[in-house]
């Protein structure tokens, strides 16, 4: 008698076991994973949402990094056109040093990759480009450029400029001709870096 | 008798020269004077904008006298003043960011040429040995070099960078083409032509790892046949290099330097001077107000020449000393310049 119900309550079951057969440890499994889960649906969201800003972020940057490269070369290809234009008019006005100078600024800027930014080869380039122009403009006597033409010295230099004084004055604030040697009227720290930034930034 | 056995040396004060109304940054003999019945000249600048000329009364007389003040050449501190080697020209290297170049018309100075080009600050200027070159550096952190033409034309050659922090000195070596640059980023830079293209490269960087100077290296000098340098730094040493003179004067750029000793203990604050007369007598000027004198020692070592000190003057200007310049001539006149707003001239000479 009770064989009879044991393997009718196994035949009760079997369809309910079968049908859990895929779940290769436990029917808790599930619930085990939740954190997982939970962790890789947050995951798929943040990666969706950070994949199309980075790509915003992306555009905003290419947009300005393309405009002031093409503004640059831009600039250096007109200055190069009028200074080939002259050499045509009247050969031995610039030296030979300042035209194999314009000759080789003109082959950069050909040269130049410009719709391959990741190009290793773009610092070197640009960076000579622009020694070659300061060159040939000093050699020349003139001032050429632009609103925006990048600079050897930036904010960011000033300012480790400015803290490294600091650091100096601080370190032996009781010298007293170090104090004159910046100006007569530093007292503080505060006023010593006032008076270098100052000093930097003022017009020559 | 040689420098080393004479005795009772001392370093006398023969003359102040008062003028200048701020601190005096720089000093320059002129070349072929002092000599041969002509007078000594002298050439100063600093921090009231001016340069100063300065003449030995006669040639007998210890006396200078302020022969000319030129105020309108830069707008800027005057930090650095050198003449070319036939004395013709002088070039001036102001914070203002230009270097002049100056005549002699008569008694009176009058500036030629200006070079501009740098970003900011020129902290120094130097003439190669034939007058040919001219090299300028800046805290812009880059090194120019200038060819000198007819009629104060002046080329730019090259911009050469590599330093990564402001470049306080560039000095020519004496005998050969090779441009020598110091800098606040502790090293010192050797830069040489490749062929005869314009292609100035570093051909060697003199750095803490090859023994160089741990802090700011603020000048070099060298001896007279050029196969020494002395330098000195914000670290307090002064290092003396050699280099191999028979390669680098055969035109093997690649010929190194290396380090043959050190000299601390001496003084006590930054040393901003160094400067190598041509008897051989080493004088450096600095932050405590010292200056110091240094020949060969002569017991030599194994691994190379020693040096000692021959003097040292405490309290030789009322503040720190920026430059020491010894005469061209064997006079044995040497001249400092101050914070102080002085330039003092001083004569070695043996006590007996």
């Amino acid at each position: 008698m009770p064989i009879c119900c044991c393997s009718f309550g196994y035949l009760f079951l079997m369809p309910f076991i079968v049908g859990c057969m895929d779940i290769p440890d436990d029917i808790f499994g599930e619930s085990l994973n939740l954190e997982d889960t939970h962790l890789n649906e947050g995951f798929q969201e943040g990666y969706e949402t950070g994949f199309a800003s980075g790509k915003d972020d992306g555009r905003e940057v290419g947009l300005k990094t393309g405009f002031t490269t093409g503004e640059e070369l831009g600039f250096y290809r007109g200055c190069i056109d009028v200074w080939n234009s002259v050499i045509r008019v009247e050969p031995t006005c610039f030296s030979t040093r300042v035209q194999k100078n314009i000759k080789e600024m003109d082959e950069l800027v050909s040269k130049y990759p410009i719709l391959e930014p990741e190009n290793e080869s773009v610092t070197d380039m640009m960076a000579s480009l622009r020694l070659k122009f300061r060159a040939i403009c000093a050699t020349l006597n003139v001032k050429l450029e632009y609103n925006g033409y990048p600079k050897a010295s930036d904010p960011n230099e000033i300012q480790v400029a400015v803290e490294d004084l600091i650091n100096y004055w601080s370190y032996d604030s009781s010298y007293g001709t170090q104090q004159e040697k910046w100006g007569p009227n530093v007292r503080t720290p505060s006023e010593f870096a006032v008076s270098c930034l100052l000093a930097l930034e003022g017009p020559y | 008798m040689t420098l080393i056995e004479e005795e009772g040396l001392q370093l006398t004060q023969v003359q102040t020269l008062e003028g200048h109304t701020d601190r005096v940054w720089g000093l320059a003999w002129k070349p072929a004077t002092g000599t041969a019945g002509t007078p000594a000249m002298l050439v100063s600048c600093g921090g009231d904008k001016t340069v100063r000329i300065w003449k030995q009364r006669s040639t007998s007389s210890t006396s200078f006298d302020c022969l000319e003040v030129l105020e309108e050449i830069h707008t800027r501190t005057v930090r650095s003043c050198a003449w070319s080697p036939s004395g013709e020209k002088l070039a001036t290297a102001s914070f203002d960011a230009t270097t002049a170049i100056l005549e002699q018309n008569g008694n009176e100075f009058e500036c030629v040429s200006t070079l501009e080009g740098h970003e900011n600050e020129v902290k120094s200027v130097s003439w190669n040995a034939s007058g040919s070159l001219l090299a300028t550096c800046s805290r812009d952190k880059c090194v120019w070099i200038w060819e000198v033409l007819p009629g104060n034309e002046f080329d730019c050659v090259s911009v050469l960078q590599g330093h990564t922090q402001d470049v306080k000195m560039v000095q020519w070596h004496p005998t050969v083409d090779v441009l020598f640059s110091c800098s606040y980023d502790n090293t010192i830079k050797v830069w040489a032509e490749d062929g005869d293209s314009d292609d100035w490269r570093c051909v060697q960087t003199l750095g803490e790892s090859n023994s160089g100077h741990s802090s700011t290296v603020w000048a070099m000098s060298f001896n007279a046949t050029g196969d020494k340098m002395v330098t000195c730094s914000d670290d307090v040493t002064i290092k003396v290099w050699g280099v191999d003179i028979a390669r680098l004067q055969s035109g093997d750029t690649s010929a190194s330097w290396g380090h043959l000793c050190t000299l601390s203990g001496y003084h006590d604050r930054t040393i901003f001077s160094v400067h190598w007369s041509r008897e051989g007598i080493i004088a450096t000027g600095a932050a405590d107000d010292a200056i110091c004198l240094f020949i060969e020692s002569e017991d030599h070592s194994v691994d190379g020449p020693k040096y000692k000190l021959l003097l040292k003057k405490e309290k030789a200007h009322d503040m720190d000393i920026n430059s020491v310049r010894w005469s061209p001539t064997e006079n044995r006149l040497l001249a400092s310049a101050s914070d102080d707003g002085t330039i003092k001239i001083w004569k070695l000479a043996s006590m007996h």
